[in-house]
């Protein structure tokens, strides 16, 4: 009769032999994990450290010579170049010119009618007017013809007085944004 | 696994978040780049701005008697005094006051000084009109603010009070 085998090929391999005990296996689970870490702290400590501390230094290198790509005086005055730039645009876009009113007042005022002061606030727009008109009829024609214009905003009288050279009045005129621009 | 502990707890931890460790190595080399990314972002910036200004700086000592770097106040006079005189208008007086700076409200342009003259002038209509107008076109930034005229009471003479504001930085 011949000799009967067993079908499983680890007990015909391993016959006499003990399989490892979990103290063992915890052993060498131990050993790797120690390995490991020991792997990991040569790993940190000359390698990953070393390659942080070049790499910081390589960018500082870099911000070093990027400052000096630009010397501080040169900075310096071009932000002082810049700066009355930028200021002098501020102040040309605001530059009023005063001297607007005089022809406007030329163009505008009937014959009839003359100014003897003017008291003209830029920051309001605003033209005080003293003077005389022939008449009334004379000076409510004026205040019609400022009323009309563009130029003007509003028109107001302060007073009207009629004495012997005519009719003495005081007159507010306030412009529109940009007259004296 | 004692000896696995060991090795973790004083020597790979201490690697980690001790003085000089990886994790501040990591947050200063971080730091070091967030800083390099600004300044190459501003020396950019002032290589493009140089270019865009490359011209104007010929044109620095006009910039200056426009808007000069002191109130220059001995000149004010000067050009006042010049102006009036080419339009045949006497000035009677001229007084300055200083008012407060004026901000632009960028950070990189300073403030700006107001010098306040108040002049009072007589003159002919014609010649009064023509020494406001060349105030007014002066190379020194002058903006009238507020203007009185009147009768003086002679022919064809009016007196004239200005306050006029020009600038310096």
């Amino acid at each position: 009769m011949p000799p009967q085998y067993s079908t499983n090929i680890d007990q015909r391999f391993n016959v006499g032999r003990e399989p490892a005990g979990w103290p063992t296996r915890l052993l060498i689970f131990s050993l790797f994990i120690l390995i490991l870490l020991g792997v990991s702290y040569f790993g940190l400590a000359y390698g990953y450290k070393p390659f942080l501390l070049s790499n910081t230094e390589d960018i500082k290198a870099q911000i070093d010579a990027l400052d000096e790509q630009v010397s501080p005086q040169d900075r310096q005055a071009f932000i002082d170049f810049y700066s009355q730039i930028e200021n002098l645009k501020t102040l040309l876009s605001r530059h009023v010119f005063s001297s607007n009113v005089f022809p406007f007042l030329e163009t505008n005022t009937r014959q009839d009618v003359a100014y003897s002061s003017m008291d003209l606030d830029i920051p309001s727009l605003t033209a005080n007017l003293s003077g005389t008109a022939v008449n009334y009829e004379a000076l409510a024609s004026q205040l019609d013809v400022f009323r009309n214009l563009q130029e003007v905003e509003s028109v107001s009288i302060g007073g009207a007085t009629l004495g012997q050279t005519g009719v003495s009045f005081q007159m507010q005129i306030i412009f529109n944004n940009g007259f004296f621009l | 696994m004692v000896a696995a502990v060991f090795v973790f707890t004083n020597f790979i931890r201490p690697e980690f978040e001790g003085e000089n460790g990886v994790k501040q190595l990591r947050a200063d080399r971080d730091a070091a780049a967030v800083v390099l990314s600004r300044a190459a972002a501003q020396v950019e910036a002032f290589a493009n701005l140089a270019r865009q200004y490359e011209d104007s700086f010929q044109y620095k000592d006009d910039l200056d008697r426009s808007l000069p770097p002191d109130e220059e106040i001995p000149e004010v006079l000067a050009q006042i005094h010049g102006l009036s005189a080419a339009n045949q208008v006497t000035v009677a007086s001229v007084s300055f006051q200083h008012p407060p700076m004026q901000s632009n409200g960028n950070s990189l342009v300073s403030a700006y000084g107001v010098l306040r003259a108040t002049v009072r002038a007589e003159g002919s209509y014609e010649n009064l009109k023509a020494f406001i107008r060349d105030i007014e076109n002066n190379m020194r930034l002058m903006d009238v603010s507020s203007m009185n005229v009147s009768a003086s009471g002679r022919a064809n003479i009016y007196s004239l009070q200005l306050i006029i504001n020009t600038y310096y930085e």
